[in-house]
């Protein structure tokens, strides 16, 4: 019993320090985009490479999010260029989806850098993965089959404030286009979520002597 | 397993049954044939009067995640819920099943769903649920305007689903019809949060007759597979699938019953009710229904063997077969009274997967979609493994309209809790092989089972691969196997020994709860934050 009870304690004490962790985090919030609005799409199957010229890399960008759609989508490789030099590069490993984005982490640069070009490089697919953005002339360097297209880009980093300074207003957000509405949404949510775990511990220490 | 989980004869002849028979007297025959009649509920009652409290808590604890689970959830933004609301609606309006799959939903639903931007917030991450005040004023205004509810009958892609989950929410609906759109699907989705109080009852009940030898371990299975966020998620949004879990652990429950107690019949009624209420839930149901069949044929050969008199089981047998039967030939009826083929959407499925594709090449397809391929087979998901990439990240989290997992990491982190479990279990198993070897039909039947399901829904996938891709590959269709995954912990916690046992028990049952809780978070960020 009294081993049940330690790991009990212990196993509770854990997840409350991985929330606290996780709530004193940052959302990542968009730094900057490249502009494009969203009115044409194309179908590109893999594997294949598409780059496009970009004005500005923010600084600290911590991911880099791009109109990318698919039910189960492919490896993504991205790498940001500066004169054929690698900026910073990342991956995301197959299967993300249903989304018409992907999100690739990507390491932070500790300044802003101007011109730059991001290069995709998708593993092979299951099905057509769908490129949005906006047309562009015949001037675009991509070798993805499709007609030049330009995605659009969105810049990550994360937010200056913590998931915690951030819940009144997103509980006040939860009440909203909802039944129950106003804060009573939260309430009970919350309220759920320490029933569970008191009625969790309880019944370890009932049954599991 | 050990051996005294082998320990009750399978063919053995209950108490139960002698019981049943004793009872029979000139005087109480008038008594009797009530009883029979209502043989599945009075067995239900009995089964809610033995079940433990642990049992009871772990169906409270899934209801209440489910009711969690519904309130955290934007409206509309669960898998197809505008389509199965859309149903309910046509339903509970018209008194009428939906005539079609394409058309306008009605009126309000419309609106509604126009007013929530639904179709910006869906599969578009980047996205949040509405949140401006000029937002705000036109969905009020728009909810206190006495909208059509009826609109062209059309009950989007779930018109084509059986009917009894949508009568059952028809009456949620009924209730909440002075309320606005809003409130009634909040009605609605708390019916599917009850099923899943429902699932969890039959799950741990499930585990306690198939591994009857090391109570405490119960709670461990019943506990882990009960509050497993996606059967909240699911549970928790209008939805037949929250039903078809249901049944599928009272069948799952009856099965284990049998093959340790023998096959009364009352639990033949029960079995053949539950399996007509299936097939009135979701066609999906066909999938475990060879399996079910071949059981309930084991259990019934060894339960005849051993009764004194069997007319009273031959009866039962012979109406719990009726029952089931009794939907399809509806269906059947009703499909070729509108001029479709026979068995309607499955006619269109078998032309489909016998149109220009041979079935070794839809066994391989079927095969890559759950396992790694093997030499020489097609590479029908190039660039993937099916097994780690799909159903295991995102049997991790999935959510909202499958548009909502977690991150990378955490999916690379959760391989180490999950080989954790399936070698404590293998270890249980192989410590109990001579329990395994005298159970080898009964596992078998539930192997049978699970191997159905995931057959149906490989080759349905098969059929719309084409168009979907990877779609079908959703982990929530695997739900009906709830309760297999209950025996799964149960038995990594006896895995771990009489010592450390229940120690590690503790951790499951809170590796479980961290799970769910922690996705509803996910979700409460990718919708709110």
């Amino acid at each position: 019993m009294h081993v049940v009870r330690w790991t009990l304690a212990i196993g509770l004490a854990l997840i409350v320090t991985a929330l606290c962790l996780v709530l004193s985090g940052s959302p990542s919030i968009v730094k900057a985009d490249n502009g494009v609005k969203i009115h044409k799409f194309e179908y590109v199957g893999g594997p294949a490479s598409i780059c496009q010229s970009e004005k500005l890399l923010p600084r600290d960008t911590s991911a880099i999010r791009e109109s990318l759609s698919a039910n189960a989508g492919p490896w993504v490789a991205i790498r940001v260029l500066s004169g054929g030099r690698v900026l910073t590069r990342g991956a995301r490993a197959g299967g993300w989806g249903v989304n018409s984005t992907v999100t690739v982490p990507v390491e932070p640069l500790s300044a802003a850098v101007h011109h730059v070009r991001i290069c995709t490089t998708l593993g092979a697919t299951v099905e057509p993965v769908e490129l949005q953005g906006a047309v562009v002339g015949g001037s675009h360097d991509e070798s993805v089959g499709a007609r030049p297209i330009r995605m659009r880009v969105e810049y990550l980093h994360p937010g200056a404030r913590s998931w915690w300074s951030l819940a009144a207003g997103i509980a006040r957000h939860m009440g909203i286009g909802h039944a129950p509405g106003g804060l009573s949404g939260a309430l009970i949510v919350l309220l759920i979520a320490l029933v569970l775990v008191g009625g969790t511990s309880r019944l370890i220490t009932w049954e599991l002597r | 397993m050990s051996r005294s989980d082998a320990a009750i004869p399978p063919a053995s002849a209950p108490r139960s049954l002698l019981r049943d028979e004793q009872q029979r007297g000139p005087g109480a025959t008038w008594r009797m044939h009530v009883r029979r009649a209502l043989g599945p509920a009075l067995a239900c009652r009995r089964l809610l009067r033995r079940a433990p409290r642990a049992a009871w808590a772990c169906a409270i604890m899934a209801a209440l995640s489910a009711v969690g689970w519904s309130v955290i959830t934007p409206p509309f933004q669960t898998p197809d819920e505008p389509s199965h609301f859309a149903y309910v609606q046509v339903l509970a309006e018209t008194g009428r099943l939906p005539s079609k799959q394409t058309g306008n939903l009605s009126t309000e639903e419309e609106i509604v769903l126009r007013d929530l931007h639904q179709d910006e917030v869906l599969w578009h991450t980047n996205w949040h649920t509405i949140s401006t005040p000029a937002q705000q004023r036109r969905l009020h205004e728009d909810l206190r305007a006495p909208l059509d509810r009826h609109g062209e009958g059309s009950g989007g892609v779930a018109a084509t689903e059986p009917p009894l989950y949508y009568a059952l929410e028809a009456l949620p609906y009924k209730l909440g019809a002075g309320g606005t759109i809003l409130d009634r699907l909040a009605l609605m989705r708390l019916v599917s949060a009850l099923l899943a109080g429902i699932t969890a009852l039959f799950t741990y009940m499930f585990v306690r007759e198939a591994l009857p030898s090391t109570p405490w371990a119960w709670t461990v299975g019943g506990f882990a597979a009960s509050l497993q966020p996606l059967l909240g998620f699911m549970s928790g949004s209008v939805n037949p699938d929250a039903l078809l879990y249901a049944v599928s652990a009272a069948l799952f429950y009856c099965l284990a019953r049998a093959f340790a107690r023998g096959l009364s019949p009352r639990l033949a009624l029960s079995i053949g009710a539950l399996s007509a209420m299936g097939l009135l839930t979701k066609l999906n149901f066909l999938g475990i229904v060879p399996g079910l069949a071949l059981g309930t044929v084991i259990v019934a050969a060894r339960s005849l063997k051993h009764r004194p008199r069997p007319h009273r089981l031959y009866a039962s047998l012979i109406l719990g077969a009726a029952l089931p039967a009794i939907p399809v030939i509806a269906y059947v009826a009703k499909n070729l009274a509108s001029g479709q083929a026979g068995l309607g959407l499955l006619s269109n499925a078998i032309h489909l997967t016998s149109k220009g594709r041979s079935p070794l090449d839809e066994a391989a397809y079927i095969w890559d979609m759950y396992l790694p391929r093997l030499p020489g087979m097609s590479n029908y998901f190039p660039g993937l493994s099916t097994t780690r990439e799909l159903w295991f990240d995102r049997a991790v989290g999935l959510y909202g309209w499958l548009d909502t997992h977690f991150p990378t990491w955490v999916e690379n982190v959760a391989l180490i809790p999950t080989a954790v479990v399936a070698l404590l279990a293998g270890r249980s198993l192989v410590l109990g092989r001579r329990a395994i070897r005298a159970r080898a039909l009964e596992i078998g039947v539930y192997a049978t089972m699970a191997l159905g399901l995931m057959v149906l829904i490989g080759a349905d996938s098969y059929t719309h691969s084409s168009i979907e891709g990877a779609g079908w590959v959703q982990p929530r269709y695997l739900l009906p196997l709830l309760p297999l995954l209950g025996a799964v912990f149960c038995l990594a916690a006896r895995g771990a020994g009489r010592r450390l046992g229940p120690a590690v028990g503790v951790l499951l049952m809170l590796l479980v709860l961290a799970h769910d809780l922690f996705s509803q978070l996910q979700v409460i960020a990718r919708y709110y934050g």
